[in-house]
């Protein structure tokens, strides 16, 4: 793998609740995401494994420690990463086509490209028939694709997708992990993807961090470098076998989980 | 495959059928509830069984209905009010979205005036009137600026309420792909926004003309509502009646009307409702 992108240096996250109470939710969490390579990181609900994508992101300040980018530049928001988050947030007064050409659109590029840009990337994502299409005339699949096509379209160099097709069902889920795959590979890009889902980390991801409550990293693990990966490899074959029973025993053995859940609860 | 293809489509075929029949249906006992209560309403007239100054019969009530449409009153008093009622319209639904706005960018401002706000809006607009007639006579800006106050709360408070709830991720999904504020402002605020102030610009329609009506009813020498208060005091009550039905032709066209806006806005519009405190 190359160089590292990313790198987390005793990054600590604090949050102050509207009773004037702080609640640590991460501390002295570093690791280095190398440059091109999909990382999965695994967690429980509360284990902030958010909070560390919408830092990375520059949406949140960490309250202690670093996030360095290689190129040096600490302004926020980077125009090099894309972010897609688990909710929806496709703009409901434009069509899948001004919404997917929005990234493009802020940086001043010319209707004419952005939407020759735009109109291909739809295309990538099999939504050629629905670019004047509304979010609400959407299926659940439909918007995630016209999302990850608004992600691409101003080819940042880093993506972080935030439980991406966590509320999609079974099937659509399988599908839109093989389109993301096949978007990323070649591409050069760095993936960071937060997912609460094992099944989900071992099937895409080059390396797994298994976080528990408070940010402490249980498992960080590199996967077999072969690809593609089948779904029957990945549920059946002893290794990936091995990987899951130790991330699943790095969750459930998570001794802070039913605390943080607890304070966490309103 | 062409055997299932023909059963298909006469499968189609025949729910279509189906379905047109059923309106067919309906159309014909609405036809038929109509002249069955007009027919008894006029044969109870004629056996003397209503008192004709209480309840006219139909047949007065469109003697009086061809009378004022042939003199020209009709559309005269129709004219003024529907003037009234779009300039008041216009003004209200203008200033409202102005003043939302311009006070929701100000969350501190708006606190502030808040209560007054509050309390001006509670105040029955009806109970203004005699208050305008005092300030601007009984023309016909008098009952523009009475539908205009009625109309201007109603799109004030959902601009308000629009502006104040801008979805906080579209918000942030939006700066993170290097938005200008002013971007954020035009992009996502402003649309976020509008989409409620038409919520209320269109809950707001019928209530310029109630606005109107009530203005014309109080103190006026013109307008449908004028039509129906002085037929009212010379005991003509056919005269009454007929105005009423022109009011009622012209609620219905503008209720067409809120349901074509409705029917636009319904593709993408944000879920949008707050709830109208009277008037």
């Amino acid at each position: 793998m190359g160089a590292p992108a990313i790198t987390l240096q005793n990054v600590g996250k604090v949050f102050v609740r509207d009773d004037g109470t702080a609640v640590s939710v991460l501390e002295h969490v570093s690791f280095e995401i190398a440059a091109g390579s999909f990382v999965c990181i695994v967690g429980r609900s509360g284990s902030g494994k958010s909070t560390i994508l919408n830092m990375i992101a520059g949406l949140i300040e960490p309250s202690a420690g670093t996030i360095a980018f290689a190129d040096g530049v600490t302004r926020r928001p980077r125009l090099d990463i894309g972010y897609l988050t688990q909710k929806e947030t496709l703009l409901p007064w434009r069509d899948v086509l001004r919404n997917v050409a929005l990234p493009l659109e802020v940086r001043g590029i010319a209707t004419a490209e952005r939407e020759a840009r735009a109109r291909q990337l739809i295309g990538l994502v099999g939504l050629a028939d629905a670019e004047k299409r509304y979010p609400r005339e959407l299926s659940g699949g439909m918007s995630r694709r016209a999302s990850l096509a608004r992600m691409l379209a101003s080819d940042p160099a880093t993506l972080l997708l935030d439980e991406p097709f966590g509320a999609l069902d079974a099937q659509l889920r399988a599908d839109l992990q093989l389109e993301l795959l096949g978007l990323w590979q070649g591409s050069g890009k760095t993936i960071v993807f937060v997912t609460h889902d094992i099944d989900e980390a071992l099937l895409m991801a080059d390396r797994v961090i298994a976080l528990q409550s408070g940010g402490r990293i249980a498992v960080d693990v590199d996967l077999p470098p072969a690809r593609p990966r089948a779904v029957r490899d990945v549920r059946f074959a002893p290794e990936f076998i091995a990987l899951h029973e130790r991330l699943l025993d790095a969750l459930t053995s998570d001794p802070g989980a039913r605390t943080i859940a607890a304070a966490a609860a309103p | 495959m062409s055997a299932t293809l023909s059963s298909t489509l006469s499968a189609v075929q025949s729910r279509r059928n189906v379905r047109a029949r059923h309106n067919l249906r309906i159309a014909v006992a609405r036809i038929a509830l109509f002249v069955a209560v007009t027919g008894l309403w006029q044969l109870g007239s004629n056996l003397n069984l209503i008192d004709p100054t209480v309840v006219p019969s139909p047949a007065a009530i469109w003697a009086s209905l061809l009378k004022i449409t042939l003199n020209g009153q009709l559309a005269f008093h129709a004219w003024i009010t529907i003037q009234e009622t779009i300039g008041g319209f216009l003004i209200g639904a203008i200033g409202g979205i102005v003043l939302g706005f311009a006070i929701g960018r100000y969350p501190a401002l708006s606190e502030v005036l808040d209560p007054f706000i509050l309390a001006i809006y509670s105040v029955p607009k009806v109970a203004l009137a005699p208050l305008f007639v005092v300030w601007f006579g009984i023309g016909i800006f008098m009952k523009i600026v009475l539908a205009a106050v009625t109309v201007l709360f109603i799109v004030f408070f959902n601009t308000l309420a629009g502006v104040r709830n801008v979805d906080r991720d579209l918000v942030d999904a939006v700066w993170l792909m290097g938005a200008k504020p002013r971007d954020v402002l035009m992009k996502v605020l402003v649309p976020s926004a509008m989409s409620w102030a038409l919520t209320g610009v269109r809950i707001a329609i019928p209530y310029a003309l109630i606005g109107a009506i009530i203005g014309e009813l109080i103190a006026s020498n013109r307008g449908i509502g004028y039509l129906i208060s002085s037929a009212a005091s010379s005991y003509d009550t056919a005269g009454v009646f007929a105005a009423l039905i022109v009011l009622t032709v012209m609620a219905m066209l503008l209720n067409a009307i809120v349901d074509e806006i409705d029917r636009r806005l319904s593709k993408w519009k944000v879920d949008a409702s707050v709830s109208i405190r009277g008037t």
